[in-house]
């Protein structure tokens, strides 16, 4: 197992920069993600990695249309890739786990003895990981069912309850588990505005997608584009723009929000990117884009290049 | 009227032409909140005011003190800067840009600042170095703008090479007087020269 001294070292000095770096990734891979678990899977690995986590397991709360909940695990990481995942992927620590999601809480990190069963806890000793934690995340954002899921298995989507669980060789540094929280919540809230998780209610529109998209189904229909992934372009040719007069090409765009996004827009980042960036929240962006169309100072494209027609914007938002 | 004095008066109209140039953007710079204009205006109000430190150090105004420290200082940034706002692209880079200029700003300050502490120059190289720096910023304006032209032909990057091309000549020809003092009248032909340079910059922006 590669945690050790180094690693706990590790930890203490960069993991405000590693949540940086891991954030920063992220909002890059995720323009290429169809569905949270690959978000999940994703996460799962950078985390073990750059905080220097053993085994890291990503669980959530999973309704049926029969009504009942199960513990479902929609991601599972460790640094050596030869651990046989079924020690820390089985029933025992499921139920601890179901225990927790009900509870909505978390664990400080301890020793696997104080927690699991003795034949459990020497099962993980073999395997180095002799320490365990975990913490409870939840939100109102619908979480759809798992992305290898059967749609006849009657999972639905589900408002987000998750546990995020660790297994390390050595006692966790104290600011570990504060800095993953900290990560997954600015993923969870990059997947709400790349439509990965709805709002509860009205999947579609929460998600303000002019262009249809249908989270719980997304394994059976192939994924269309969302809303976020457009890309604005300004209609002023940047190359251009640097050969003629700054004085004369200067556009004036009254709304201060727009004017700000406009500045903003360099061809390349989507939606979502903007928003994120400009730490602007839905319907600002979409006044702000709404402004700007209008008045025909930029124009959306598919992440592919094509123009898409204004006209279908304001139609559908 | 003595080659001094009237370096001086060139150097004090040279001075006004940038700074109503970086008035001018600052104006359209609170209109159109493009921080591009935001980092011409600064560029050239920077310059303007290293001019004007050489205008004053050539018509003795404050002889106790080396205002050429301050007169190099800023018109070597002001001119860099001026480039450096013709190769930006994003509204990041010109954010980035903007802030640099800032501190350009208050670098040009603290010089002008200190200038009573400022010893005279050591030898002539220190000088020469020193106008070699900004006939160096004003040749990489002119080149740039000359890509500019070729690839896009528009009025204002013509305007602009130009406009580069009699600065970088105004400063270029002060090299041999900073060599051989004797060749005082190369100070006036220079300043000359870059009057026209800057009448050419002004007719840029405001016509271009």
């Amino acid at each position: 197992m590669a945690n050790n001294e180094d690693g706990i070292q590790s930890q203490r000095i960069g993991g405000g920069n590693q949540q940086l770096v891991i954030i920063t990734q992220l909002l890059q891979m995720s323009v290429n993600m169809r569905h949270i678990d690959e978000m999940f899977l994703w996460l799962s690995h950078i985390i073990g990695q750059r905080l220097n986590v053993d085994v890291l397991q990503f669980w959530a709360y999973q309704a049926h249309v029969t009504g009942q909940y199960s513990a479902e695990l929609r991601a599972t990481a460790s640094q050596n890739t030869l651990f046989p995942l079924h020690v820390v992927n089985n029933a025992q620590v499921a139920e601890i786990v179901r225990d927790i999601l009900t509870e909505r809480s978390g664990v400080n990190p301890q020793p696997v003895a104080s927690v699991f069963s003795s034949r459990q806890a020497d099962l993980l000793a073999r395997y180095n990981l002799h320490y365990w934690a975990c913490f409870f995340l939840g939100s109102g954002e619908l979480l759809p069912p798992l992305m290898s899921n059967d749609p006849t298995h009657g999972a639905i989507p589900t408002p987000l309850s998750m546990v995020v669980s660790l297994f390390t060789q050595q006692m966790p540094h104290p600011h570990l588990m504060p800095t993953i929280k900290r990560i997954m919540e600015h993923a969870l809230s990059i997947a709400k505005n790349r439509g990965l998780v709805s709002s509860v209610g009205n999947p579609v529109s929460s998600v303000g997608n002019p262009v249809s998209s249908n989270v719980a189904n997304n394994r059976a229909q192939p994924r269309q584009l969302t809303f976020n992934e457009l890309i604005p372009h300004s209609l002023q040719d940047v190359d251009a723009m640097q050969a003629d007069n700054p004085f004369a090409d200067g556009v004036v765009i009254s709304d201060k929000q727009a004017r700000r996004l406009y500045f903003a827009i360099d061809g390349k980042k989507s939606i979502a990117e903007l928003a994120d960036s400009m730490r602007m929240d839905q319907q600002e962006v979409i006044s702000a884009l709404r402004f700007l169309l209008k008045q025909k100072h930029i124009r959306l494209h598919e992440p592919n290049g094509k123009v898409i027609d204004s006209s279908q914007f304001f139609e559908l938002i | 009227m003595n080659i001094s004095t009237l370096t001086g008066i060139l150097l004090f109209i040279f001075s006004v032409l940038c700074l109503g140039t970086g008035i001018y953007a600052f104006r359209r710079y609170s209109l159109t909140q493009s921080e591009r204009l935001f980092a011409v205006g600064l560029a050239m109000c920077i310059t303007a005011v290293g001019i004007a430190c050489g205008a004053l150090d050539n018509l003795h105004a404050l002889p106790s003190l080396n205002l050429g420290w301050a007169w190099y200082t800023g018109t070597s940034l002001g001119f860099f800067f001026l480039f450096l706002s013709s190769i930006m692209k994003s509204a990041e880079q010109f954010q980035f840009l903007k802030r640099w200029g800032i501190i350009a700003a208050a670098v040009l300050i603290t010089v002008i600042v200190l200038t009573p502490v400022f010893p005279a120059y050591p030898n002539a190289y220190v000088p020469l170095t020193l106008n070699s720096l900004r006939t160096i910023a004003c040749l990489l304006g002119f080149l740039r703008y000359v890509m500019l032209y070729t690839s896009k032909g528009t009025r204002f990057s013509l305007l602009m090479c130009l406009a580069f091309l009699f600065i970088t000549v105004g400063y270029a020809i002060l090299m041999p007087q900073l060599l051989d003092p004797t060749l005082v009248q190369l100070t006036a032909v220079g300043a000359f020269i870059r009057i026209i340079g800057a009448g050419v910059l002004f007719t840029a922006f405001v016509l271009g």
